[in-house]
């Protein structure tokens, strides 16, 4: 009887412990899962931090908020202590709001598809809004229709400076078909970012180009400025892949290539560009989806030629965000096309060598014998937005720190840092504290720590620092003078009309349109026909996928399109 | 005598007063139940719980109703999978690969087996045993950037050391004639030795008298291999066999994810990466339900087939 008992006792002790531990180890998944994403365990967090002292009356409500910047890279501005850094302290105080930081390093719109269906969407996000007609926007627009976002319509008359963010900066038409879509039924669900504030000089310049490694240049005796084509660039690029050149490592250079996935091989290809803001071309008298348009034959055969003739990195597509800025930082490309990259390129390649740095070559020319550049409507039309979960505890939290950091304070706080320490206010305007403008421009990352990248990228619109707050001459960088020197040379163009794209909403078989080419994907075919085995196979592809669209009724679009746009003088292609 | 004792000491204790013998039997050995629990709640959670999600290939899924309180839709998905332009060309190149992985990579963990099995010198067999075994360990994601690293154009040893020789580098991940070669090779190396488990426990359980008899009458190295070997080992290559062609619309999620470039792209899209970009990029996500449903419901139809074949033609059975 005893020994049973011990048995007994024995099995117990074994068992239920191990029971236990497997129970406790689901739990603990399934919490890691939900805690890093989900809204309801994240915004639970309300302890006053300020509870005994005096001003405990006042004090705001503490709470911690999860954020995600579903932006691949978009992790770069965090600091190293995302609680305690001086600008996180004082947005704290202020707001009684603590950030729990998380970003990406994949697709944007993966990541949304994710925690839309996985019901695990963060107290706040930031992701990108192009149009509510394609990719992030598209996903942002069903999950805000399906109960997944607030709605911030109620909270908007208490918030000021958010009501302000919603029409600030923002395009007309955009804002009337997009914004506040008419599927969304009067409510309000996102938050313009990093609008401008109203005035053209306010828009941002993202100096989009071709940059080349300026001691190359200087070898082959090349003018930056004079390669303003794409068959001067063909040659460039010829010359290049014959010049024996090197790496910093004594490997030899790829002529040309992009950052990760390709981003921005369409620079190769800008001089079949034109200034569009709609998806339609004109094209010999004829309106076109540019889906169809003949210049996509001259492209393909173009991007193929530098593939095939070994000018461009056969990697490029698939390079991830460390391969690509590892080519960069070590000169490994000869001519790249995206943004200028300073800011990764001033901590590492310039400083190591300097006698590499790119340089801007042209700007290209498009087929109309202008400069290729930005283009844009006076108000900006798809940005980065904002948006609540629906289940956040605390959106009142959310919307303060909003509300707060588009403040007058907030944004200094956010741009400037701490009064005294970082800056000085002289004749009303913030100057930098010497020392610490030195820390700065010698290590950006000294900057980051300090919390004045994270929130002014993430949070701001309808404002524009530069404006606000121009950098004396004097005062300037080397590299805000190179940035300002590009961005002279590639002007901004304004383009004041309604976009023919959204007439099509109202043609009557747009939906039997848009599930018929949802699965279809015209980038990632003509990346496919870039690597064919011959120009005609690699046509075939592009026609193949052309045909898809016009089987769909792209060409009915376009004439339907076209005939509303005959009806008005607003319209813009 | 103390096991009789233990046995009339414990029977009327734990035996309750039913006519259940199946309750009974489970009653009394409770504790080894017990530790079964924690197993049976994991499968139940996480294996069986979920398996309602594939109701998504019937509905048109709205988060906000979720996936029961969706609005069914039938087999729209399904037929539009089947009319879909990309259907031929994903299930050819879905079948390609699965077939070339079995014809070469089947025979080769048998083969990796018997080899070691030959390697007399116990020291040498568990080195060459633990450097086979490795590669299992590591994930796809290294051996893929490994590759990557190795076979690049720009920084790779391979194309370095055709350059030191004058000639042209090559794009070894972007060629879609290379792309099946250098599946079906990785495969090979990370799974081979692992796979050769299976076979070397089934080597031990021949019984050493055959050889010796067969030794006696003059029988060879080959002479074993074909009459004793390789018949003993039939019933585990069949299951074997039974269990890779379930899997044959598996063609390696990981491993080709990985592989896949634009430039390979016309030889690479497989169902499981079809299956992704519909459901988990571009927000299909009863669309790409479906086509993992099909494509579960095929390797069922496949397993419960290739078992009766085989029950039919060699006894050799799951069931």
């Amino acid at each position: 009887m005893r020994k049973t008992r011990l048995k007994r006792s024995l099995s117990l002790t074994l068992a239920v412990p191990l029971l236990a531990l497997s129970l406790t180890a689901c739990g603990g998944n399934n919490d890691s899962g939900t805690s890093s994403n989900s809204g309801t365990t994240n915004s639970t967090n309300s302890t006053n931090a300020n509870s005994g002292n005096s001003n405990e009356s006042t004090a705001p409500k503490q709470v911690t908020l999860s954020f995600l910047s579903a932006w691949n890279g978009g992790g770069a501005g965090f600091p190293q202590d995302q609680e305690n850094n001086p600008v996180a302290q004082a947005v704290r105080e202020k707001t009684g709001v603590t950030l729990k930081l998380e970003s990406i390093t994949t697709s944007e719109v993966e990541k949304l598809n994710t925690i839309f269906a996985s019901d695990t969407v963060p107290d706040i996000v930031n992701a990108p809004y192009w149009s509510t007609t394609g990719g992030e926007g598209q996903v942002i627009k069903k999950a805000a229709m399906e109960g997944q976002l607030l709605d911030l319509t109620p909270y908007l008359d208490k918030y000021p400076n958010v009501k302000k963010l919603m029409t600030q900066g923002v395009a007309k038409d955009f804002a009337e078909f997009d914004l506040n879509s008419p599927d969304l039924e009067g409510k309000q669900y996102v938050i313009p970012m990093q609008t401008p504030d109203g005035t053209p000089e306010s828009i941002h310049n993202w100096n989009y180009g071709l940059y080349a490694r300026g001691d190359i240049l200087k070898a082959l005796g090349v003018n930056a400025a004079d390669i303003d084509t794409e068959d001067k660039l063909l040659e460039l690029l010829a010359k290049i892949k014959n010049g024996d050149f090197k790496d910093i490592s004594g490997k030899p250079v790829i002529p040309s290539g992009t950052m990760h996935n390709g981003w921005d091989y369409s620079q190769f290809l800008s001089g079949w560009s034109d200034y569009n803001i709609s998806d339609f071309r004109q094209e010999d008298g004829k309106l076109i989806h540019w889906t169809q348009s003949k210049d996509q034959e001259a492209r393909l055969l173009y991007m193929r030629k530098l593939i095939t003739d070994g000018l461009f990195d056969p990697e490029a597509f698939s390079n991830t965000d460390t391969t690509a800025k590892e080519k960069l930082a070590t000169g490994k490309l000869a001519v790249f096309g995206a943004q200028s990259m300073i800011g990764d390129l001033q901590k590492t390649l310039y400083k190591t060598n300097p006698e590499m740095q790119y340089e801007l070559l042209g700007p290209m020319k498009n087929k109309s014998g202008n400069i290729v550049t930005q283009v844009e409507k006076p108000g900006r039309s798809g940005f980065p937005v904002i948006f609540l979960s629906a289940k956040i505890k605390d959106p009142d939290a959310a919307l303060r720190l909003i509300d707060y950091l588009n403040s007058d304070e907030g944004r200094l706080l956010a741009y400037w840092g701490i009064a005294g320490k970082t800056y000085n206010m002289v004749d009303g305007k913030p100057q930098w504290v010497a020392d610490v403008k030195k820390q700065f421009d010698e290590n950006p990352d000294v900057k980051r720590d300090e919390g004045l990248n994270y929130l002014s990228g993430s949070f701001m619109g309808a404002f524009s620092s530069e404006v606000t707050w121009p950098i004396p001459e004097d005062q300037k960088t080397q590299w805000e003078k190179l940035e300002a020197s590009y961005s002279k040379r590639l002007p901004i163009q304004i383009i004041d009309k309604v976009s023919a794209t959204y007439l099509v909403r109202d043609w009557p078989k747009y939906q039997e349109f848009r599930d018929e080419t949802s699965s279809l994907n015209f980038d990632e075919e003509f990346r496919k026909a870039c690597y064919a085995k011959s120009d005609d196979e690699a046509l075939k592809i592009l026609h193949g996928i052309q045909d898809k669209f016009k089987a769909a009724g792209v060409e009915e679009m376009a004439a339907y399109v076209a005939e509303k746009a005959a009806a008005r003088d607003d319209i813009g292609f | 005598m103390i096991a009789k004792e233990a046995r009339t000491e414990v029977l009327p204790e734990v035996l309750p007063v039913t006519k259940n013998k199946t309750w009974s039997k489970v009653w009394s050995f409770r504790h080894i139940y017990l530790f079964m629990l924690p197993a049976f709640i994991w499968y139940l959670v996480f294996c069986y719980y979920p398996m309602y999600g594939v109701l998504i290939a019937f509905k048109d899924f709205k988060y906000n109703l979720g996936i029961l309180g969706s609005p069914w839709e039938g087999f729209r998905y399904f037929e539009q999978f089947l009319s879909d332009s990309s259907f031929y060309s994903v299930l050819y190149n879905t079948l390609s690969i699965s077939f070339l992985k079995l014809l070469f990579g089947f025979p080769a963990p048998l083969i990796l087996a018997l080899m070691l099995n030959g390697v007399m010198h116990g020291k040498l067999k568990r080195i060459f045993q633990t450097i086979s075994y490795l590669p299992h360990f590591v994930s796809w994601v290294v051996v893929v950037t490994l590759m990557q690293k190795i076979l690049s154009p720009n920084v790779g040893l391979v194309n370095d050391i055709r350059d030191h020789m004058g000639m042209e580098p090559i794009f070894f991940m972007g060629m879609p004639s290379l792309f099946y070669p250098l599946v079906i090779i990785s495969d090979i190396w990370k799974g081979v030795g692992w796979g050769s488990i299976i076979y070397l426990a089934a080597l031990t359980n021949i019984d050493p008298h055959l050889y010796e008899a067969a030794e006696m009458d003059g029988a060879g190295r080959w002479s074993k291999l074909f009459k004793i070997t390789l018949p003993c080992l039939t019933p585990t290559i069949g299951i074997l066999l039974i269990f890779s062609l379930s899997g044959v619309l598996n063609a390696g999620f990981d491993q080709i994810w990985l592989m896949q470039t634009p430039a390979t792209l016309s030889v690479s899209e497989i169902l499981d990466t079809y299956v992704l970009k519909t459901g988990i990029q571009q927000g299909q996500f009863a669309y790409s339900t479906a086509i993992g449903l099909f494509k579960s419901a095929i390797s069922l139809l496949l397993i419960v087939l290739v078992n009766k074949v085989s029950k039919k033609v060699s006894d050799v059975s799951l069931w």
